[in-house]
């Protein structure tokens, strides 16, 4: 039983219950990092250890975290974890913690993370939080690498820093600056919602 | 059963608190403990590349042996002397910041032996927004000013082919540009004052 339930719990994040286009949690990350790949790959490395030992951290306490505190565990606990991820990038990949600046810090505050841990870690055992934590990191991780392609590509003429489009190319600059991530991320939306959604109601449909 | 005593049970609560928090913090710092020395000695290479690439001497590849050697602190704090072969100071580094958009933006910026012309800058630390005001570590920012001479100002729109004074600013970060040009100009007049006080023996 537990695996069939694991199962849908991992997919039902990667489909129709996306932290990002559907719950539309995340989206300040969502938007500031993803018009360079390299940042949005080692963001979403970031996010993903973060929301899987963090739900794990908090189901295996939460029989003896005190209800009134709750909040303040679950932050602690994550904050604990952004730390540590911002202390091994700065000591072992110099370079990225230097681009990446703020945004490390700001992963503590990631609402994906918060809701995973209110939402599911509190009232489920370690195993299914692990899979829990594993589905809405890479339900946000792919959305988060599709958005950075596209606008990478047709911000910078780049992917990875490498020039991919030739020297005729004319970088479309709104897509690699703020507005840019509200359009693409917009356009996604459309798409996966009318290709997915369109077809009738299907259990709980789209999130309120 | 008998509920507990409220008083008691807000000791619990705040006994778990302040336990979580030690443990949590002790984690952190411990990890931030065995990182230190790793981190330290990556800040430390960094503004020795830094040092070299403003003054002109990583061309990226090879370092020649003992270019490191030519490097000496002084005149002044946070200045720098290159020193040329024969031993004589062909250039002069300087360490400079100025306030950017989000934080303190700090970078190497090199001088030739009059400290008339750039041969170099290279930032160090900067917290400026991915994607704009952080394109000035880009090389194509960085790679406009050797030749240039201060005091700088930023180029107008008109100017196609800048003259030696201006450099072009990052489209959408006027802030940080103009912090750059702030950092450039107190940089050369620090030098100035630095060099003038160093004529005197």
């Amino acid at each position: 039983m537990s695996g069939g339930r694991a199962g849908r719990i991992f997919w039902s994040n990667l489909g129709r219950d996306n932290p990002v286009f559907v719950q539309i949690l995340g989206i300040c990350s969502t938007l500031a990092v993803t018009n360079s790949l390299r940042n949005t790959a080692v963001m979403c490395a970031g996010l993903l250890f973060t929301v899987v030992c963090s739900n794990v951290s908090i189901s295996a306490l939460r029989r003896w975290i005190p209800g009134r505190v709750r909040m303040m565990v679950e932050v602690l606990v994550i904050a604990g974890y952004v730390i540590l991820v911002d202390v091994f990038l700065k000591a072992y990949a110099p370079d990225i913690w230097r681009q990446l600046g703020p945004y490390v810090g700001l992963i503590i505050t990631n609402c994906i993370i918060m809701g995973r841990a209110e939402a599911f870690a509190m009232n489920h055992p370690p195993g299914l939080a692990f899979v829990d934590g594993l589905g809405a990191g890479l339900g946000y991780s792919y959305v988060l690498l599709l958005m950075a392609v596209v606008r990478e590509t047709l911000g910078y003429g780049t992917l990875w820093g490498v020039p991919v489009l030739g020297a005729g190319w004319v970088n479309w600059t709104v897509l690699a600056m703020a507005p840019g991530g509200f359009f693409v991320l917009a356009l996604l939306i459309w798409c996966i919602r009318g290709f997915s959604f369109s077809r009738g109601p299907r259990g709980r449909g789209v999130a309120s | 059963m008998k509920r507990r005593f409220p008083l008691q049970r807000q000791a619990a609560i705040m006994a778990f608190m302040v336990g979580m928090t030690a443990v949590v913090t002790s984690l952190v710092s411990g990890a931030h403990l065995l990182t230190i020395e790793k981190v330290m000695a990556n800040q430390e290479r960094q503004l020795r590349r830094a040092l070299l690439i403003a003054a002109g001497l990583d061309a990226g590849a090879g370092l020649r042996e003992g270019t490191e050697e030519r490097l000496r602190e002084g005149p002044g704090a946070g200045i720098w002397t290159v020193l040329s072969d024969d031993g004589r100071p062909q250039g002069y580094l300087v360490i400079g910041q100025a306030p950017g958009l989000w934080g303190r933006i700090r970078g190497v910026v090199g001088f030739d032996a009059e400290g008339r012309r750039l041969t170099g800058v290279e930032f160090t630390e900067h917290n400026e927004t991915p994607g704009l005001g952080a394109r000035i570590d880009e090389a194509e920012f960085k790679r406009q000013f050797p030749g240039k001479r201060p005091p700088f100002r930023l180029a107008g729109e008109a100017e196609s082919e800048a003259p030696t004074d201006a450099f072009d600013a990052v489209t959408g970060a006027t802030i940080t540009s103009a912090a750059v040009r702030d950092l450039l100009n107190k940089s050369a007049e620090r030098l100035q004052r630095a060099l003038k006080g160093d004529a005197v023996p």
